[in-house]
Parts: structure tokens; C-alpha cells; sequence
């Protein structure tokens, strides 16, 4: 008998594993898109809070929760270089955020150009759905008499993952697919 | 004569107060005209060349990318008629000109600037002129006494479009069979006109085609109306919940003062479509970055008085697809922190009247 | 025409009037929509997919894109230049031409899922507490509707080969057989000369010395990636492509073709082989 459930079970794996495989139609890959970038422009305005000083330490506590949720989990890097130099960094997506929030400008201003550019959704061989976003960013720090002490513009290139996701709000717990950002690749340019 | 051009113009004009892309045609064509003999002895008569000319228009019914399906009808100038061998072993050519109104279903199919047509439709005409002429190049002008005063008849062809400006160039090959006898007056047996013909023509087309719709398109289209029918319950609202303010424009500061159950305003509000109207206005100010922090605060207070707690459900939908899933406390945070502005499109409450979930989707 | 006068009449057709005041502004939304942001955007625009704005071409032979306000008429020709990097445009101005021209009489368009092509990402790793630098060379593996991911199909990490001088005391001497071999257990023993044993021919593989390292966990891990990563592409009969990004404030930017050689089918061969270290069969 137990021969038989398991030569059973065999037989049926694949079709269970196709049955958790996503199959998104057009309609659908072009709303996961638009919530991608959506999320990717909430990272922006995340960002910009972390790094302004005169927001509260309760505001930026709330934004790091929150920016932290639109990715995958903790786990993603942000790897960033340089054109002037050699040096990569490299470091898990809480530490980046983390460092925003103590960088020593009086104010920051974030500026994301109005050209977010969604690569198409590709299907992994894991069932998820796979793009980047690219976004362009001017940084500003200014200094206490509101100087520019610092300004970079930099081209970020953001995974995205469309997966089968379960979310638990509560005591209910909803299953379907979600978008979720990974990696972010910050190339400085200027 | 006359009014025949006047029939034809009113049948072309009906083209453009129509929906869907019109276009509108002229066709010149050559082809070898005859009679055949329809359940009687065959005619010893043969083909004779004729001419024929038209003014058309097309009205559009479906359009997708590989197939237009449209509607034409036409006003034409046909030459008619057939030879034969008199007694004396001279060739007659025998005339008549008709004008002629086609009315067919047109098909166009391919994805490409060359594309297939394909017509089938039928024929009313009427005959103008009709005369005789020897081989000796001697002509008699014909009395229309003798016609049959119409003809109607089937026809069909198939040909060619090349998209070129605003429009195609065309070849067609057509057949058309009139079922009427012409000469029944004065042949025996009963000959019905057919005319295979070439023709050569351009048509110009205007307007958008009116594409086949998705089913995405039709749930994105459901979600428009409801938002209708929410803004004009709320202009309607806003006439009953604020009677001192007559401004279309909702100041987000006034909702400030609406709280409590104490409060007639809220009382007011507790109906369906005031309660979600309410909620929205809510979601607005606490998106608002103009609006001060107090009362993004107080507002998103009220909002969360509404639902059975803060781990109440909020579904997002882009284009009708659930896309993410938020608590209430969580979505009024993400709403507050990126100045984003949703709409509710949904609610389930439980049976305390207090909402257990949302369903919203982004407007701005 | 010669390419350079090609290039000025394309920049001034592409960038407008305005071009010399764009240059210092790298983040001017109008030139940042022209750069070729992405890979799948490089496909795109090299088959006629998308103009040269970031705006997708239908199904036609030419298209109109809004420069400076006006509608210009494209075609392929005209936007097949502005995916090369200017240099090479230059100094190998009819080698390119050459190129674009086959490409246009065959109809030549690349796909995302072809074969034969592959991507190479310098990379730093840490080996046994040192930071090593590595080549990994990769290619798309498709499943028809089950998805498709990269494989690593190529390695060039000397440190994981060291080599072993030419030794005369390290052999498996030629009785051996007659003794079924004994001496085998001695140069199983004899790690740092066990290359000793192998034939003289013998290519030991780096791909295959990672796979043993990770399998044992041998301490190695991955840092970071070094620069952007180059795409090599040779799906294209009698020619070899190399795609790299390229970040400028003048001209084209993004990725764009970086060097073009005319190969044959056995450089091909020796290109994966040598350059890219790729040992399985060329796919």
C-alpha cells in the first residue's frame, strides 16, 4: 500500500508543482507592473523621509516598517559603485535604510525624473515573474545655511518579482500574487 | 434621374452620423457583360465589354487588428447588355445603361498594408439609356418602353487593398447577377443579366474603428461607472450633508468638525452611499500633504472607527486585479506617507454595520 | 556618405538644435527616454520594435517619432546606427556598415531566447579568507512554458587551477600495471602534484572546480559584481557582437554595441571556448 501512495505521489508532483505555477495573462502582467512602479515611487517618498533630519524618529520608525514591506524580505542587497572610483558597496536593503537615516545633511531633497521605465515580465523556470525597473535620481544635501553640500545623479535598477504570495493580516490569510521589489543596482552617473 | 442622385447622396450621407470608421470610395471597372437564359433555351448571344463607375461608403461594424468587417453601399453607372448575330450574320450590340445601388457586407482581412476583401451583397438598379449598335459603328438609341423598369440581383467579389494614406487602393474582381429579365417585354423565355467585372478604385477612411473589447476592458469599465455613480451620489450628498456650503469644491479642513454620533451631519452619513463618500473624502485629506497633521490624524481616527479593528482588510485592485493587500491601520499609513489618493470601490460590514474589509483602487 | 557626416546629420536629426544645450544635463527626461535602458531595450530597438524616443514601433516598416516637436519618418536603416557605441562607428566604419547591411537584406532580428548568445559578469568572491577576482559567463536555459532562467556556463577563476610545473618524480610508473595499480594510492595522495597524473592535454575546468568547491563548502562566497555585465552575441551567422552600457552626457547611451568582428563558425568555436570559457557544447 504504501508502495502504491508513494509511486502515486510521484506521478502527481508535477502536476502539483505546475499547479502552483503562475500564468499571468496580459491584462494582469500590465497591473502588476503599474503596482510595481507604484511601490518603487513609494521607495522614493520612503527614502526621502529617511533621510530628512526634521522628520521624527516615530515617522521615520513607521517608514522604515513600511519600505521594508515592499520588498521581498530583508535579505535584498543594494549594490552600489561609483564612476569616480573602484569601490563597490554593498549591503542588505535594512542597512541601506539604516544609513539614510544618518546621513548629515540638515535637509535632503530627493528628485525622481518622470521616466520609469518597466522591463517586460519574464517567467522563471520557479513559476515567479521577473522585470526591472530603472529610475533616475538627482540627490541634494544641503548643510545648515540650506549650501548644497553634496549631489549625486544616479540611474537605480530595481528587481521585481511577481510571486504567489500569502498574506496574513490578522487571523485571515489571503493567497495570490503579489509584486514584491528585490535588488537595487545604483549606478552613479554623474 | 434626378431623383435617383438624390437617393444616392442621402444613402452616402447616412454614412457620417454613424458610429464606427466611415470611408468613402470611387471605383472604375471594365468588365464583358451578358445574358444568360434561366429556365428556358439557351441565348445565342455573346459577351460585350462594358464600363462602370462608382461612388461608395463604408461604414465600419467590427475593426480588430487581422479583419474589418464593414457595410457599403454605392451609387453606380453600369453598362449592360450582350451581342448576337442578326439574320444577316452581323453582330448587334445590344445596351443598356443602369444605375445601379450595391449594398454589401465587406470583409478585410490581414494584418499588413496588402490585405484580402471579400464582398457578398445584392443590387437594385434601374435603367437610363439603352440603345443598339451594327457593326458598321451605326448606333439606334433604344426605347426604355420595352425594359423592365429594375433589376436586383446578388453579387460578389473578392480582390486586394493596399493601405496608402489615410486609406486603401483597391482591385476587385465582381460578379453580378441580376435575377430580373430586362427584356421580358419583348424576348420569350426568361435572361437575366451578368456582369463579371475588374475594377480599380481608392477609398479614404476616417475615424477610429471600434475595436473588439476585452473582458479586462469591460471590468475597467464597470469600475469607471461605479466611480459615477459614487461622485454623482456624492454631488447629490454634498447638497444634503452640507447644506451651507454650495461650492462644488470639498474643503478637505471642514470635515475637521465631523465627528461623534451625536452629530446630525454623521447621522446623515450612515447611509451607504454617504458613509463611503465620507470614507473617501477621509482617504482624500489624509493623502493630502497640504492638509495639516491634526487633521490628516483626526480623520484617519474616524476612518478607523468605521472598521472592527485595525487588521480590517484593504484589498487594492489595478484595473480590476487584486494586486496587494493592506491592514487599515497599514493602508492610512502608506496612503499618509506617499501622498497616494484611493477610491473604494467595495465593502463587506459585519453585523455590527462596522467594515471587515475594502476593496479600493488609486485615482490620481 | 562617410559615417562621421552619418553621425552629425543623425545627432542633429535625433537631439535637435538644442543638443549642445543638453550636453552637461545627463538627466534631461528628453535624452534620458533616448538611452537604451535595458537589454530587452537594446532587442527591441535593434529589431525595429522601438524607436529611437523608447516609444514601440507596430508592425511596420517605418514609424514617426516626435523630435522637437515634429513628426519624423523612420526606418530601420536610419535607427540601426544609433545602437553603436560612436567610436566603433568610426574606426570601423565599413566593417559596420557591412554589418547593418546584411542585417537589413536578411531581416535579421534577435530574441531574448535565442541560442548563442551569452553574457559575461566580472565579479569579486572570497576565497579561503581572500578576495578573488572571477569571470562567470552565463546563458538563458528556456523550458517552453515553464519559464527560463541563466545558467553558469563558463568560468575563468585561475585560483581555483593552480598550476603544477612539469615534474619527473610524480608518475604512476610504467609497471604500474602489472601491480594492479598500486601506485594509485600515492597519487591520490599527492594533492598539489596530482596534475601530475592527468594526461598531458588535459584542461582541468574551473566551472567544474566551483561546482566542487560549493558542493563541499569550501568557503567560497560571492561579494560583489565588478562594473556592468557584457553581452556577447553570436546567434548572428558570420559576425560576433559585444554589448556594453555605456553612461555619457553626448550621443547614444545605454547599452549599445560596444566591438563587432566578422567570425567565422570555428572562431565562434574558439571565442566560447578561450573567451568566454565555456566547455560544454556550444548551444
Amino acid at each position: 500500500m504504501n508502495k502504491a501512495v508513494s509511486t502515486l505521489m510521484l506521478l502527481m508532483l508535477p502536476a502539483l508543482l505546475h499547479a502552483q505555477q503562475l500564468n499571468l495573462e496580459e491584462y494582469e502582467v500590465k497591473a502588476f507592473a503599474e503596482m510595481a512602479l507604484e511601490k518603487v515611487n513609494a521607495l522614493s517618498n520612503n527614502l526621502t523621509i529617511l533621510c530628512d533630519k526634521t522628520e521624527t524618529a516615530e515617522k521615520k520608525e513607521a517608514t522604515m516598517m513600511l519600505a521594508l514591506k515592499l520588498f521581498i524580505d530583508d535579505r535584498q542587497t543594494v549594490e552600489t559603485s561609483s564612476l569616480n572610483s573602484d569601490e563597490v558597496k554593498y549591503e542588505r536593503i535594512g542597512v541601506y535604510l539604516n544609513r539614510l537615516r544618518t546621513l548629515p545633511y540638515k535637509q535632503v531633497t530627493v528628485k525622481w525624473y518622470d521616466v520609469q521605465y518597466v522591463s517586460k515580465l519574464k517567467k522563471g523556470t520557479d513559476g515567479k515573474y521577473y522585470a526591472t525597473i530603472t529610475v533616475f535620481q538627482e540627490f541634494t544635501g544641503f548643510g545648515p545655511e540650506g549650501q548644497i553640500l553634496y549631489r549625486d545623479h544616479t540611474q537605480k535598477n530595481i528587481d521585481i518579482v511577481v510571486d504567489m504570495q500569502t498574506t496574513r493580516i490578522g487571523d485571515k490569510e489571503f493567497e495570490s500574487p503579489t509584486v514584491k521589489l528585490g535588488s537595487i543596482k545604483v549606478i552613479q552617473t554623474k | 434621374m434626378m431623383r435617383i442622385v438624390v437617393i444616392g447622396i442621402l444613402v452616402l450621407s447616412s454614412h457620417l452620423t454613424a458610429e464606427g470608421q466611415i470611408g468613402v470610395g470611387v471605383r472604375t471597372g471594365v468588365g464583358l457583360t451578358t445574358m444568360t437564359a434561366v429556365k428556358s433555351e439557351p441565348l445565342k448571344v455573346v459577351a460585350k465589354p462594358g464600363a462602370s463607375v462608382g461612388l461608395f461608403g463604408e461604414f465600419g461594424l467590427i475593426s480588430t487588428e487581422a479583419l474589418s468587417v464593414m457595410f457599403v453601399t454605392e451609387v453606380g453607372f453600369e453598362q449592360k447588355g450582350f451581342r448576337y448575330k442578326d439574320a444577316d450574320g452581323d453582330w448587334v450590340s445590344f445596351g443598356v445603361d443602369y444605375i445601379q445601388m450595391p449594398l454589401v457586407v465587406k470583409l478585410a482581412i490581414g494584418k499588413k498594408r496588402l490585405r484580402g476583401t471579400l464582398e457578398i451583397g445584392a443590387f437594385a438598379a434601374t435603367p437610363i439609356n439603352a440603345f443598339a449598335r451594327n457593326s458598321y459603328g451605326e448606333k439606334d438609341r433604344g426605347t426604355l418602353k420595352n425594359l423592365t423598369r429594375y433589376d436586383v440581383g446578388a453579387i460578389l467579389s473578392g480582390g486586394l487593398e493596399f493601405k496608402l494614406g489615410p486609406g486603401a487602393l483597391f482591385t476587385t474582381i465582381r460578379l453580378a447577377q441580376g435575377f430580373v429579365d430586362p427584356y421580358g417585354k419583348k424576348l420569350d423565355g426568361y435572361q437575366v443579366n451578368i456582369a463579371p467585372s475588374i475594377s480599380l478604385g481608392y477609398v479614404a477612411r476616417f475615424g477610429k474603428g471600434k475595436a473588439v473589447e476585452t473582458a479586462q476592458r469591460e471590468v475597467t469599465a464597470v469600475q469607471e461607472e461605479i466611480a459615477e455613480v459614487v461622485k454623482t451620489a456624492e454631488a447629490i450628498s454634498e447638497a444634503v450633508l452640507e447644506p451651507e456650503s454650495q461650492s462644488e469644491q470639498t474643503n478637505a479642513q471642514e470635515l475637521k468638525v465631523v465627528s461623534g454620533p451625536g452629530n446630525a451631519q454623521a447621522a446623515a452619513a450612515t447611509s451607504d452611499f454617504g458613509a463611503l463618500i465620507q470614507l473617501n473624502k477621509r482617504f482624500d485629506a489624509i493623502a493630502d500633504p497640504e492638509v495639516d497633521t491634526t487633521t490628516r490624524t483626526v480623520n484617519a481616527t474616524e476612518v478607523l472607527n468605521q472598521f472592527i479593528g485595525p487588521d480590517a482588510v484593504v484589498i487594492l485592485l489595478k484595473s480590476g486585479v487584486v494586486v496587494d493587500y493592506y491592514s487599515i491601520s497599514e493602508f492610512l499609513r502608506y496612503i499618509e506617507l506617499n501622498h497616494f489618493k484611493y477610491k473604494i470601490t467595495d465593502r463587506e460590514v459585519d453585523a455590527s454595520g462596522l467594515m471587515s474589509q475594502i476593496r479600493v483602487h488609486r485615482i490620481d | 556618405m562617410k559615417p562621421r557626416v552619418i553621425l552629425l546629420l543623425l545627432s542633429s536629426f535625433l537631439f535637435g538644435a538644442d543638443a549642445q544645450a543638453q550636453v552637461n544635463n545627463s538627466l534631461d527626461p528628453e535624452r534620458l527616454k533616448q538611452n537604451v535602458k535595458d537589454f530587452d531595450s537594446f532587442l527591441r530597438r535593434f529589431n525595429f520594435r522601438e524607436d529611437p524616443m523608447g516609444e514601440p514601433i507596430k508592425d511596420t516598416a517605418y514609424a514617426y517619432v516626435k523630435v522637437a516637436g515634429t513628426d519624423k519618418r523612420i526606418n530601420r536603416r536610419m535607427v540601426l546606427p544609433f545602437l553603436f557605441n560612436q567610436e566603433l562607428l568610426l574606426s570601423k566604419q565599413q566593417l559596420c556598415q557591412q554589418f547593418m547591411d546584411q542585417v537589413l537584406k536578411e531581416k535579421r532580428t534577435l530574441s531574448f531566447f535565442d541560442t548563442d548568445w551569452y553574457v559575461t559578469q566580472q565579479s569579486t568572491v572570497s576565497h579561503k579568507g581572500a578576495e578573488q577576482k572571477v569571470l562567470f559567463s552565463l546563458q538563458i536555459e528556456t523550458y517552453g512554458e515553464l519559464g527560463s532562467k541563466f545558467v553558469i556556463c563558463g568560468l575563468d577563476a585561475p585560483f581555483l587551477l593552480p598550476s603544477s610545473p612539469y615534474n619527473k618524480d610524480r608518475l604512476l610508473h610504467p609497471a604500474s600495471n602489472e601491480t594492479s595499480f598500486i601506485t594509485l594510492n600515492a597519487a591520490l595522495e599527492d594533492g598539489p602534484h596530482f596534475r601530475q597524473y592527468l594526461p598531458r592535454t588535459y584542461e582541468a575546468d574551473a566551472l567544474t572546480a566551483l561546482y566542487m568547491e560549493v558542493l563541499n563548502g569550501n568557503h567560497i562566497k560571492y561579494l560583489h559584481g565588478n562594473d556592468e555585465p557584457q553581452y556577447h552575441l553570436l546567434q548572428i551567422e558570420g559576425w560576433a557582437l559585444i554589448v556594453k552600457h555605456f553612461i555619457r552626457s553626448e550621443g547614444p547611451a545605454g547599452w549599445l554595441i560596444a566591438d563587432l568582428m566578422r567570425v567565422t563558425d570555428a572562431e565562434k568555436e574558439l571565442y566560447v571556448r578561450d573567451v568566454l570559457n565555456v566547455r560544454a557544447e556550444r548551444r
